[in-house]
């Protein structure tokens, strides 16, 4: 089946437009934030979850820090070449 | 109570495996439609299926080996499984529809009659029987991957299933010779005696329950295109539903699951392999499942079947499209791929559907899911392990959600290498699967309704909604901070499967060093020690004879020697010979009688 050539070209121009898709993300992003301090857990699980930004801030230090542990500091020790399981 | 009778999904699924061999590839365009049947059947029969009055239900159990085989029991856990399994094998079926392979479907078709078989079973024997049909027709399936590194990894992984299967083969019979029954029910924790714990090891093996987990992301990558996605559906979820059936609220099951959470999420954050990344978030979803059946109440198992169900969806989905990054760019390593985009826009929507849904996005089936087992644990006091379930699911929308897409379809400029056209019916299952995601994740009561206990559990909340998107949303822009740092390398990581290894290599070593060098001892103290005296012995028993038993006897032996000797010479072998020898000898008779008489 052949792929539809306009929905392509739709998703270049998204791709080009890269820079203003990521303003809104700031400010989607900041959005949610805002709405946190009006928005809160009634019945938190985890100590700190009532505090507004809790989530976006796990969010954030997990994602940087296990990138940075696994790539940076794991990854060199277990990798492998692909032919070395041969 | 044994008041129902139904066509069980199996037969329909063998019954196409038998039909199979006898078409012919060339007229595949033909017999094609026929492998919607079975799934079709399946959809039928699993449907139409209520539970009695009483709930649960059973078939008149089949007599075999005096043994009772009990095919079928339909209650609400069975039931669960059931459903997503028949949709599954549908959507299966349609994305390898182009296939004019018959062994691809035969094996494909059997793997789903042993999952249909092992879901439906009323007791240990029966399971095992659909149990070991699993395990060698998903091996087919990764040796059709067809290349040298599929025959390795099929023989891997075969080995390891042979090792599951007689770990709970040993539990049963242990069990049979200690209560008499092979019947499969709940164990109590408190209960749980040594057989009970062989049994949970042979399922935790399927399972994928690390440290015995390390099969599935080497085999399933080296997977046809096709039974990849199959085999991410079954093996897996067949070893949730036989936990949640036997091993409910074991607390160990709770811990490993976690462990398994952030096992899966943290390899899968440094893959290449797109289909290896999928494996091990395999582990990681499965490991949702196990901590909810472990920590056993109402809402975490609910959300375990829930999560089985969503997963078999949305883990089908992204096989499929890691599948046809495969199919048509020959390879689905990451290094080789990107900006791929615009060129195959409709692999990677669908594809997007599945990740979305996996991450736990709002509107999407993983979020109805998986939000229920998190808070359940955290409702039953494991904060530690919501805790730890919240961490992999970071990590899960970091790898699966963000970096594999990201590193396949885009991060490069408009990719120009030679692509294969994907066949029509791999888009239509992939369709499905996406559709099918958004419409659980829109509407979950149509997937809450089949739970097995009631739940009033509201995904939709103001506060779930925010949770979920700023998680989301500030794991992407970790993303976007961290990205030249996950970019993919080449090659592939170190797991368990090194210490199976080095269990395998001492095995050997032990084999063909120690007991190698006693063989070789023994042969020399034989052939030194042994055979010398034997030969020596058998001389002095020579001189003992013809000197001593002979003088003994006076050379009667050496007398029937020489007489032999003559006789030996008289018989010529020639016929005339001996006819004339019987003709004189009838004559002396006849001589003698005349002359007596």
């Amino acid at each position: 089946m052949k792929e539809s050539e306009t929905l392509g070209r739709l998703l270049e121009k998204a791709q080009a437009a890269s820079a203003s898709f990521r303003k809104a993300m700031y400010l989607v992003l900041l959005a949610l934030v805002v709405l946190n301090v009006f928005i809160v857990s009634h019945h938190p699980h985890f100590p700190g979850e009532e505090i507004p930004g809790f989530w976006a801030a796990f969010g954030l230090i997990f994602a940087v820090v296990m990138s940075f542990v696994l790539k940076k500091i794991i990854f060199p020790v277990i990798h492998r070449t692909e032919e070395s399981y041969d | 109570m044994t008041d129902v009778s139904f066509v069980h999904p199996s037969l329909a699924f063998v019954a196409l495996a038998l039909v199979l061999p006898w078409l012919k590839a060339e007229n595949h365009a033909a017999w094609r439609w026929l492998l919607l049947l079975p799934p079709v059947v399946a959809i039928a029969s699993v449907v139409s299926l209520t539970l009695g009055p009483d709930g649960p239900r059973m078939i008149e159990p089949m007599r075999y080996l005096g043994v009772n085989l009990q095919f079928g029991r339909i209650d609400t856990l069975s039931l669960v499984f059931a459903h997503v399994f028949a949709i599954q094998s549908l959507i299966g079926m349609l994305y390898a529809l182009h296939l004019p392979e018959r062994r691809q479907h035969i094996a494909a078709s059997l793997y789903i009659a042993g999952a249909f078989g092992c879901v439906f079973a009323g007791d240990y024997l029966t399971l095992f029987i659909f149990w070991e049909l699993m395990s060698v027709a998903s091996t087919c399936l990764v040796w059709f991957g067809a290349n040298d590194r599929a025959t390795a990894a099929g023989f891997r992984y075969f080995l390891f299933h042979v090792l599951g299967g007689l770990l709970l083969l040993a539990g049963l019979l242990m069990r049979h010779q200690a209560t008499g029954s092979f019947d499969f029910m709940p164990v109590s924790p408190d209960a749980a005696r040594y057989y009970d714990w062989l049994i949970l090891a042979g399922f935790a093996v399927n399972a994928a329950v690390v440290p015995l987990h390390a099969w599935l992301p080497d085999a399933y990558p080296e997977s046809s295109v096709t039974g990849a996605v199959f085999m991410s559906a079954f093996t897996t979820k067949t070893a949730v539903y036989v936990l949640a059936r036997a091993y409910a609220g074991f607390e160990i099951l709770a811990v490993m699951g976690v462990v398994m959470c952030l096992w899966g999420v943290f390899y899968a954050t440094i893959e290449n392999n797109a289909r290896r990344i999928l494996s091990y978030h395999i582990v990681s979803q499965v490991g949702y499942m196990v901590a909810g059946i472990g920590i056993g109440t109402a809402m975490t198992i609910d959300g375990a079947c829930a999560h089985a169900y969503a997963h078999i969806l949305y883990k089908g989905l992204l096989f499929m499209g890691a599948g046809c990054l495969l199919y048509s760019a020959g390879t689905a390593k990451l290094s080789e791929l990107g900006g791929l985009a615009s060129r195959l826009p409709l692999v990677m929507i669908c594809y997007m559907v599945g990740a979305v849904s996996i991450s736990g996005m709002p509107f999407f089936n993983g979020f109805v899911s998986k939000t229920m087992t998190i808070t359940g644990a955290a409702e039953a006091h494991h904060t530690w392990l919501a805790l730890g379930m919240e961490i992999a699911a970071v990590g899960t929308f970091l790898s699966v959600g963000i970096k594999l897409p990201y590193f396949a379809f885009w991060s490069k400029p408009k990719n120009d290498m030679p692509l294969k056209p994907i066949p029509w019916n791999m888009y239509l299952g992939m369709g499905i699967s996406s559709f099918l995601c958004l419409f659980t994740g829109l509407f979950p009561q149509t997937l809450y309704s089949l739970l097995p206990y009631p739940t009033d559990y509201v995904p939709y909340t103001p506060w779930h909604l925010l949770q979920a998107s700023l998680l989301l949303g500030f794991t992407g822009l970790g993303f976007y901070y961290m990205h030249k740092v996950l970019h993919p390398k080449p090659g592939r990581n170190l797991d368990f499967d090194v210490l199976y290894r080095i269990v395998g290599r001492l095995f050997y070593g032990l084999v063909s060093v120690p007991l190698a060098f006693l063989d070789g001892l023994w042969n020399d103290v034989y052939e030194k020690l042994g055979l010398k005296g034997l030969w020596q012995s058998a001389m002095a028993t020579i001189v003992f004879d013809t000197k001593g038993i002979d003088g003994v006897l006076d050379g009667s032996a050496r007398g029937v020697r020489d007489f032999g000797g003559v006789t030996g010479r008289l018989q010529t072998g020639r016929l005339q010979d001996y006819l004339t020898g019987v003709a004189a000898l009838g004559l002396a008779i006849f001589a003698l009688v005349w002359a007596l008489w």
